[in-house]
């Protein structure tokens, strides 16, 4: 993911690599963080928070604290996208964003959270008349079930009922399953192949459904939506944002 | 609540009156037939494939709308002032889903409206105006590298196309974006079309078997594309939105109101 965000800053108009980190240790340290770019890979965040106007980490879980932390002492704003953020760390981050503008996204994608948006917003708008079902349909590489945003799309289907998903989800039918609770909201999985990533969510109704669909293609629409994340970052008061802050979809 | 049927005894007025009757906290309160009809003088429900009631098919709308809360006009565009000026006159809110106006009749709804309240859309289906809301929405967020197109599917009868709904789609997609559909839409591709211009709204129409209308707005992007999908499987889903429009419009004040208001989405 780091190297294709090196690309896609690269690429971007108005954008330029303000450099990069590596894991202290790594072999990668000591080379070019772009080709041409004449900035070597460090192991030091203190330096590239204060040489960048933003940052974006996508890393792992166990640096986003101290990412957070250098984010708010110089105050500069973070992209944070990675997931699995213990209950203490996020606290952290949670805190950091009272210096300094932390944009915290479920998924980057653009077109995701435009579908996270509709999914909320249908789900409002629809009685319990319509049934909602979930389906991920994934690659058979990836190993576990349901999906990322089978879930989040899950939470934005009960955030508009305003109910817990918790109450009403469905997950892995087998047997006697016996009638459809009304309210319930189920998820299912299809894995198999190279597929490109789809996920469907179903508003089935008496005599009509509709269907609110996803699909990815490629990795670089995560790394796209983190720029447009960085980007409109810049310049915000402090606060933990959201994707849909971003979009102006919240 | 009461609920009036006009033009009860056309395909949309008899699916009116079995959700009518079906609907736990709706009453019939009767219907009405062309004067002249075979139909006037039968049993309201009876001739609607029901167990009979009391009811009669009149050919006077003017006791129907005395006796009613709601009255529901699927009927045909020469009906809608003489309906139009009865819901005013009696304070009847009106749900009105004829299509093909001219001037003169929208304006005799409209001055109704003045005077009730007026639930006019030409499409009743909740889940197609929801979705017409859904595609405003997305065509003003997603900027012009995502190429919208839309698909439909109908049984082989449909004589015209794109359909009703595609048209209303493409113009909410261009509305979404500030644009105006005229400009916009590609309607046919056929032979040497080369690339796809920026900005374009495209229709795609295929017709087969005795699907009820399925429609797919299609926001294709690099790397990933959003499809919002609407599949009809019955008819009902118009006489249910009439219903759940007459449903909402008793009590309000009066208004020109769309499916829109009455799903919240306005």
């Amino acid at each position: 993911m780091g190297r294709l965000l090196v690309q896609e800053v690269a690429r971007t108009p108005g954008c330029a690599v303000g450099g990069g980190t590596g894991r202290p240790g790594s072999a990668i340290i000591g080379r070019d963080v772009a080709e041409g770019a004449g900035m070597a890979v460090t192991a030091d965040g203190e330096a590239l928070f204060a040489a960048c106007d933003v940052v974006i980490d996508f890393s792992v879980a166990s640096v986003a604290a101290e990412s957070a932390a250098l984010a708010a002492r110089h105050g500069v704003p973070l992209v944070l996208g990675t997931s699995g953020i213990g209950t203490e760390d996020q606290a952290a981050i949670a805190a950091a964003g009272s210096r300094t503008a932390i944009v915290q996204p479920v998924n980057t994608s653009l077109g995701m959270n435009v579908v996270f948006a509709l999914v909320k917003r249908a789900a409002a708008a629809l009685g319990t008349d319509y049934d909602i079902e979930i389906l991920g349909q994934q690659h058979r590489k990836k190993v576990d079930a349901p999906s990322g945003a089978t879930l989040a799309l899950a939470r934005a289907a009960a955030a508009g009922r305003e109910v817990d998903l918790g109450q009403v989800e469905q997950r892995g039918r087998r047997g006697a399953i016996g009638p459809r609770p009304a309210g319930a909201i189920g998820m299912a999985t299809v894995s198999g192949g190279d597929l490109s990533v789809i996920h469907t969510v179903f508003f089935a109704g008496t005599g009509e459904r509709l269907e609110l669909t996803h699909r990815g293609t490629s990795r670089a629409i995560y790394t796209r939506g983190a720029v447009v994340a960085a980007r409109w970052a810049l310049g915000r008061p402090p606060g933990l944002y959201s994707m849909a802050d971003v979009l102006g979809l919240a | 609540m009461k609920i009036g049927i006009v033009g009860c005894g056309g395909t949309m007025g008899r699916l009116l009156v079995q959700e009518v009757v079906a609907a736990e906290d709706c009453a019939l309160s009767g219907g009405t037939g062309r004067p002249g009809s075979p139909l006037i003088g039968r049993d309201v429900t009876e001739q609607a494939g029901l167990k009979p009631s009391d009811l009669i098919v009149a050919d006077d709308a003017e006791a129907l709308f005395q006796a009613s809360d709601a009255v529901i006009d699927l009927s045909v565009a020469s009906a809608a002032p003489r309906h139009a000026e009865l819901a005013a006159i009696h304070g009847v809110a009106l749900v009105h889903g004829t299509s093909g106006l001219d001037a003169a009749q929208q304006g005799a709804v409209e001055a109704a409206a003045g005077r009730t309240a007026v639930v006019q859309s030409s499409s009743m289906s909740i889940g197609v105006n929801l979705m017409l809301e859904l595609t405003e929405q997305v065509a003003g967020v997603l900027d012009d590298d995502y190429d919208i197109e839309i698909v439909e599917l109908f049984h082989r009868n449909k004589a015209d196309a794109p359909s009703g709904t595609s048209l209303a789609l493409g113009r909410a997609a261009a509305a979404g974006r500030g644009g105006d559909l005229d400009a916009l839409a590609i309607y046919e591709r056929d032979g040497e079309i080369g690339p796809r211009p920026d900005g374009a709204i495209g229709f795609a129409v295929l017709r087969g078997g005795d699907s009820p209308g399925e429609h797919t707005v299609i926001f294709a992007g690099a790397g990933e594309r959003i499809e919002i999908a609407h599949k009809a499987s019955s008819r009902a889903i118009y006489t249910l939105g009439a219903v759940a429009a007459a449903r909402w419009a008793v009590g309000k004040p009066a208004g020109l109101y769309s499916m829109r208001d009455v799903l919240g989405l306005a």
